[in-house]
């Protein structure tokens, strides 16, 4: 055995001579992991159940109806609002009284430019204008 | 979950002893192993012992020690610190028939340190023949490769362990 050898005899006796040894805490942690895996794994099965399922089915029935009730009702608040709206909007461009809903201050200033414009006679149909 | 535990008596310690030596730290060895038994818990029913259970345990701490070093790529490496030993978590018993001249505690140390420096595909077949006694098939079996790479990695980080440890030859 030259020196070389016996060199390389040391380092492999040096290489086995170290190791570690297992921790038994890693093995609890993995069988708590496992567990807790397997708790939720249960809960899984139990919504996979009959009556889970039917308990979900009639949710769904039941929150279905309270949307549909819910739209309806809010439907027909929006279409009275709607024509409440376009009522009085009408009325007040169709009262006679020269302003075409607006307020009088603008109507007569408006009406002044077209007298201006030569359109005297709308003005005085109305009698804004003396 | 019974099966579990024997896995564990059995080869907790070689998994213990790869993943300490391969990632140099005794918490992340003991995470690797953590994994490692979860790992075998799911794949024991299409486990058909064609490999033995020992080999396919080492092949699981194995793939999940080279995660480890690829992702500390990224994450940044360890500190160094003095005592390689302590560091990765390894006992190291004295050897009773050892040359009186030299120190073997101290020069496991300096072995330890002189790993630390090797790849780790070839810290990897060191730890495996030398420190776990698997031979060249087992090894092959176990990495994935052939035999003719595994001799060559061995060769080559044994030429790196005798550079480094020159100095301390008598």
């Amino acid at each position: 055995m030259n020196g070389d050898d016996r060199f390389d005899e040391r380092i492999t006796r040096l290489l086995s001579a170290s190791h570690a040894s297992a921790n038994p805490a890693v093995l609890e942690r993995a069988r708590a992991r496992l567990a807790a895996r397997q708790g939720a794994t249960g809960f899984l099965a139990f919504l996979g159940r009959p009556v889970a399922l039917a308990t979900a089915a009639g949710l769904l029935v039941v929150s279905a109806a309270v949307s549909l009730m819910v739209l309806r009702s809010d439907n027909s608040s929006t279409a009275t609002i709607a024509a409440t709206t376009n009522t009085s909007l009408v009325a007040a461009l169709l009262d006679d009284d020269g302003t075409y809903g607006l307020p009088a201050e603008v109507a007569s200033a408006s009406d002044g430019a077209s007298g201006a414009a030569g359109t005297s006679e709308i003005g005085d149909s109305n009698g804004v204008t003396p | 979950m019974a099966a579990l535990g024997e896995v564990f008596e059995r080869y907790g310690d070689p998994m213990t002893t790869l993943a300490a030596s391969m990632l140099r730290n005794r918490t992340e060895a003991d995470d690797v192993v953590e994994d490692a038994l979860l790992r075998i818990h799911d794949a024991a029913p299409g486990f058909r012992g064609e490999r033995g259970l020992r080999t396919w345990s080492l092949r699981i701490v194995a793939n999940l020690c080279r995660d480890r070093l690829r992702r500390r790529k990224f994450t940044g490496t360890l500190p160094d610190e003095p005592d390689a030993f302590e560091r990765a978590g390894l006992q190291f018993d004295p050897i009773a028939d050892w040359d009186g001249a030299l120190d073997q505690r101290v020069m496991a140390a300096a072995l330890e340190r002189a790993i630390d420096s090797l790849p780790p595909d070839q810290r990897e077949v060191v730890v495996l023949r030398h420190r776990l006694d698997l031979s060249h098939a087992e090894m092959a079996e176990l990495l994935n490769v052939p035999e003719g790479t595994i001799k060559s990695r061995l060769a080559r980080a044994l030429t790196v362990l005798r550079e480094h440890l020159k100095g301390m030859d008598t």
